[in-house]
């Protein structure tokens, strides 16, 4: 329970910081307040679901890295979709702003659990 | 001429033929060192977890002397001792013998643990788990019952899940949070794109020569 509100804050709190060093050299066209909660209601409805489909499946060999992939790939579709169609940004930065939180929470979800579950 | 190339391309054949005799050397020495390896190394994904058991309080151990000893391996033995966790383990097949008082053990041999009433614990080791999972020890707390046949009959009377902290794992607890934090993402979610819409019919608005004036 700790393990994961502490990557969940620690996802968030990165994805901010860059969202933070991103305004400041661009002002998205649907307010950057409004694109940050945005962001966060994403990671809320994502960061569950992610962790659930992650931790209630039993892995074969070598599985669990396609399955992380299959999952982070339909989260990052389905938040570029979302910045799409409610943020109103362009298909090219929904795509790129999608693709670096998503990485964003990968790499910090990984290093976080593998300190913690090691 | 047609010699020379002859020869230079009989020495190309020879350079190809050794370099893939090296790989098929080194992959047959990976392949055995793998199957012997993979005996002890745990399956990908997984993680070592730590299961010990304890036995409760009971009169019987003031009558009785048990001791847990592996029937493989290296050997070892310990004397139990109620309220104190011991490891074992189900690779080596841990078995708890009814040792009587007055014997003395100094050392562990087999044929002499073999004369003496022995059972295997009535759980199966938990050896590792999912590297996600947050327990990290397994503790099994046990009942000494009594005797039957003149060997120990002892039962379950409780399992315990413990994280890395030493606290229980509580599913429902985490479950909750789950909830929790996908509700809320919901409600922040909903948020922004309320202020978005408004935002955009505001600008809309501003824009539209007729409403403006």
């Amino acid at each position: 329970m700790v393990s994961y509100a502490a990557c969940f804050l620690l996802t968030v709190v990165l994805e901010l910081l860059w969202l933070a060093i991103l305004f400041c050299v661009w002002k998205p066209p649907c307010g950057r307040v409004n694109l940050a909660l945005l962001i966060i209601g994403m990671n809320g409805i994502s960061h569950p679901l992610a962790w659930l489909a992650f931790t209630t499946v039993s892995f074969p060999i070598g599985a669990e890295v396609l399955w992380i992939v299959w999952i982070e790939f339909a989260v990052f579709l389905c938040e570029a979709l979302l910045l799409r169609s409610v943020a109103g940004l362009t298909w090219w930065a929904s795509i790129l702003m999608s693709c670096v939180l998503n990485l964003i929470s990968l790499t910090a979800g990984s290093a976080l659990l593998a300190i913690l579950f090691s | 001429m047609t010699y020379l190339l002859t020869l230079q391309l009989h020495r190309r054949v020879i350079k190809c033929w050794v370099f893939v005799r090296y790989v098929l050397i080194i992959h047959t020495l990976s392949c055995l060192m793998g199957t012997v390896a993979n005996a002890d190394i745990l399956l990908p994904g997984h993680k070592p977890v730590s299961h010990v058991l304890v036995f409760q309080e009971s009169e019987l151990f003031k009558q009785h002397r048990l001791v847990a000893a592996p029937i493989q391996g290296l050997g070892g033995w310990i004397e139990i001792q109620p309220g104190q966790a011991f490891d074992f383990s189900g690779k080596y097949g841990t078995r708890i013998y009814y040792v009587p008082r007055e014997v003395e053990i100094e050392d562990f041999d087999q044929a002499v643990f073999d004369q003496w009433p022995h059972v295997p614990p009535p759980v199966h080791e938990v050896a590792s788990l999912p590297l996600s999972s947050p327990v990290s020890k397994v503790v099994t707390q046990l009942a000494f019952t009594g005797m039957l046949d003149g060997r120990p009959v002892l039962d379950v009377v409780s399992g315990q899940r413990l994280n890395r902290l030493g606290e229980p794992v509580s599913y429902g607890g985490m479950l909750l949070l789950l909830v929790g934090v996908f509700f809320a993402g919901i409600v922040v979610t909903w948020i922004a794109a309320c202020r978005i819409r408004e935002l955009r019919s505001s600008s809309e608005n501003l824009s539209d020569p007729e409403v403006s004036s």
